[in-house]
């Protein structure tokens, strides 16, 4: 065994530290600031365990010239049962994984972005070999893709509450469930009856490549006025500008939104073989893609209250179509939390398309007649349960009543979100 | 046989049911000792702080739901145009809860909601989480939009920071 020597300094310098302490100890008055410092040094290890589980022994992502740095993301997937006169079908409809990256510069400057990876799986009540919509005998898979996609690409600028402008590809304002967007906040899992094609302008346009301008400015005793204004172009008509606005009043004590929107654009339309290639339409009867091109502009009004466990969204749209016949949509959703973890929503959908040409014949060439594409309701009822905040499960029963005719679809959903 | 929708309902309705058995009828117990009478417990004081700088001068309830705007990310700025900087406790912490009840007046799954649909919507992120009394403090006192909450003895000769309202 070795013996440690001690020099003299170090025996002088504990003999010291234990009279201190002493002291200490038996000074009464000097018990509380011991005890302060006790609860600072126990304060600043609990955070060094908490920093160092965060970070690790691994390397720490360094933003370039940002000043901070968000990463996160979506993944959701949906899962369908759906009944038809002639038969039953099963499937994946959809998953997509969308990662979100928001990077600050100052106080001004942001960049939001969100790229996506889509499956689908087109499960499409309707027989692509008749030439009416409608007719729930399965066709099945005929539109599988999967394809990436973006739909948020922000460069953001901002002055304050009153201005911020969004440019790249943005999403538009119309819409109560559009303007949540990413799937993971919802209750219901697909969209309504007229915002049903993802990412597509149906009735008016969910996101579009341009600008967009927002702000809110407090106005009256609490409340606040919200606007927002846009102007772009859609995926699939670049030289075809679309615009519009929204207006809304806030009362944040009743938890109630109220807003008008207003946009006009103009449609592409499809001639000759495009007719053909337009599967969505053959098979859809609530595809987004139009045969005949046409102008129009669109007016609405929606709702969002949210008063405790409570959700209402609603809205009512109506467009004009010139040359064709008009568009208009309701849809109206109440939610209600049950417990902090359990759901319950019922959703009416009514969604009238208007009219559009139609192909009837193949040979000698692909032609064409106007015809109406009629109105659809669809019933949804819904139970969510939230194991974790971040995590969302749902089943939802669709009642669908198809466009044209009489005939009527039952469909289940199971969905699941995982937002990290 | 079954319909295969009555299939998918089943893992909800297995979720749905009791989760314990009912149990027998217990014996009925003595009668206990009558409890001590205790002293009912003080609520603990909690203030919300800003930065000594800070000019914003509203009566409370103003103030209160000036913070629950700035809060929740409804508004990002203080009257005077300074850039609001909230900063949360720990979701399960005493600070914490008793800011989400008697301020926002709101349950924990509804803040979660929120959060969530904020972030879905444009990828806001909920406020910085800070651990102890002291952080806060210092943080407030750092940043002029600076927020947060600590318990009413803790702001005791503290520079750098004032006191908007208590709750």
């Amino acid at each position: 065994m070795t013996a440690h020597r001690m020099t003299p300094l170090s025996t002088c310098a504990a003999a010291a530290f234990a009279c201190v302490q002493a002291v200490l100890a038996q000074d009464p008055g000097a018990q509380p600031t011991l005890a302060e410092l006790r609860q600072r040094i126990d304060d600043l290890e609990e955070q060094q365990a908490r920093l160092l589980e965060t970070v690790g022994g691994r390397a720490v992502l360094q933003a370039y010239t940002a000043r901070s740095f968000d990463f996160g993301g979506e993944v959701s997937s949906l899962f369908t049962h759906m009944r038809g006169e002639h038969d039953d079908r099963s499937g994946h409809v959809v998953s997509l994984l969308e990662l979100y990256l928001k990077a600050q510069l100052d106080d001004h400057f942001s960049v939001f972005a969100t790229p996506g990876y889509y499956l689908f799986h087109g499960a499409l009540p309707d027989d692509p070999t008749t030439a009416t919509s409608g007719d729930p005998a399965f066709t099945s898979a005929d539109a599988s893709e999967a394809r990436t996609f973006l739909s948020r690409l922000e460069a953001q600028w901002r002055h304050g509450d009153a201005l911020q402008l969004h440019g790249g590809v943005v999403g538009s304002p119309h819409g109560t469930t559009n303007r949540e967007y990413f799937i993971p906040a919802r209750t219901i899992g697909q969209a309504s009856l007229h915002t049903r094609v993802f990412l597509a302008n149906e009735l008016y346009p969910q996101h579009l490549h341009g600008l967009r301008g927002e702000g809110k400015l407090p106005l009256g005793s609490g409340g606040r006025l919200e606007y927002d204004v846009y102007g772009g172009v859609q995926d699939d008509a670049p030289d075809l500008p679309v615009g519009g606005a929204r207006l809304a009043y806030v009362f944040p004590e009743l938890g109630l939104g109220m807003a008008a929107n207003y946009g006009a654009g103009r449609r592409p339309g499809r001639a000759g073989e495009q007719l053909v290639a337009n599967v969505p339409l053959l098979q859809s009867p609530f595809a987004a893609e139009f045969n005949g091109e046409r102008r129009y502009d669109f007016a609405g009004v929606d709702l969002d209250w949210r008063q405790g466990d409570f959700i209402c969204k609603t809205e009512l749209y109506y467009s004009r179509e010139v040359g064709y016949r008009d568009q208009r949509a309701v849809s109206s959703e109440w939610t209600w939390f049950v417990r902090p973890t359990l759901g319950l929503s019922y959703r009416f959908d009514f969604y009238d398309r208007g009219s559009d040409q139609v192909l009837v014949a193949l040979t000698p060439t692909p032609a064409t007649l106007p015809l109406d594409l009629g109105f659809a309701t669809e019933h949804v009822l819904g139970v969510c349960f939230d194991p974790n905040p971040s995590v969302r499960l749902r089943l939802d029963f669709h009642h669908l009543l198809l466009p044209n005719r009489s005939d009527e679809v039952d469909f289940v959903n199971l969905s699941w979100s995982v937002s990290f | 046989m079954p319909h295969p929708l009555a299939w998918m309902l089943v893992p909800f309705a297995v979720w749905l049911a009791p989760q314990d058995p009912p149990s027998p009828p217990l014996p009925a117990p003595a009668p206990a000792p009558a409890p001590l009478p205790t002293p009912a417990a003080k609520p603990v004081v909690y203030v919300l702080v800003v930065n000594a700088g800070n000019k914003v001068d509203l009566d409370e309830a103003a103030a209160r739901q000036l913070v629950r705007k700035l809060f929740l990310k409804d508004l990002t700025q203080w009257p005077d145009g300074s850039e609001a900087r909230p900063y949360q406790r720990e979701g399960s912490s005493a600070p914490q809860e008793a800011f989400v009840k008697r301020v926002l007046d709101m349950s924990a799954a509804e803040l979660a909601r929120h959060w969530m649909r904020l972030k879905n919507g444009n990828g806001t992120t909920p406020p910085k989480e800070v651990d102890t009394d002291r952080m806060v403090l210092k943080y407030v006192a750092r940043h002029l939009g600076a927020f947060g909450v600590v318990p009413l003895d803790a702001v005791k000769d503290v520079a750098g920071v004032r006191v908007l309202f208590r709750f």
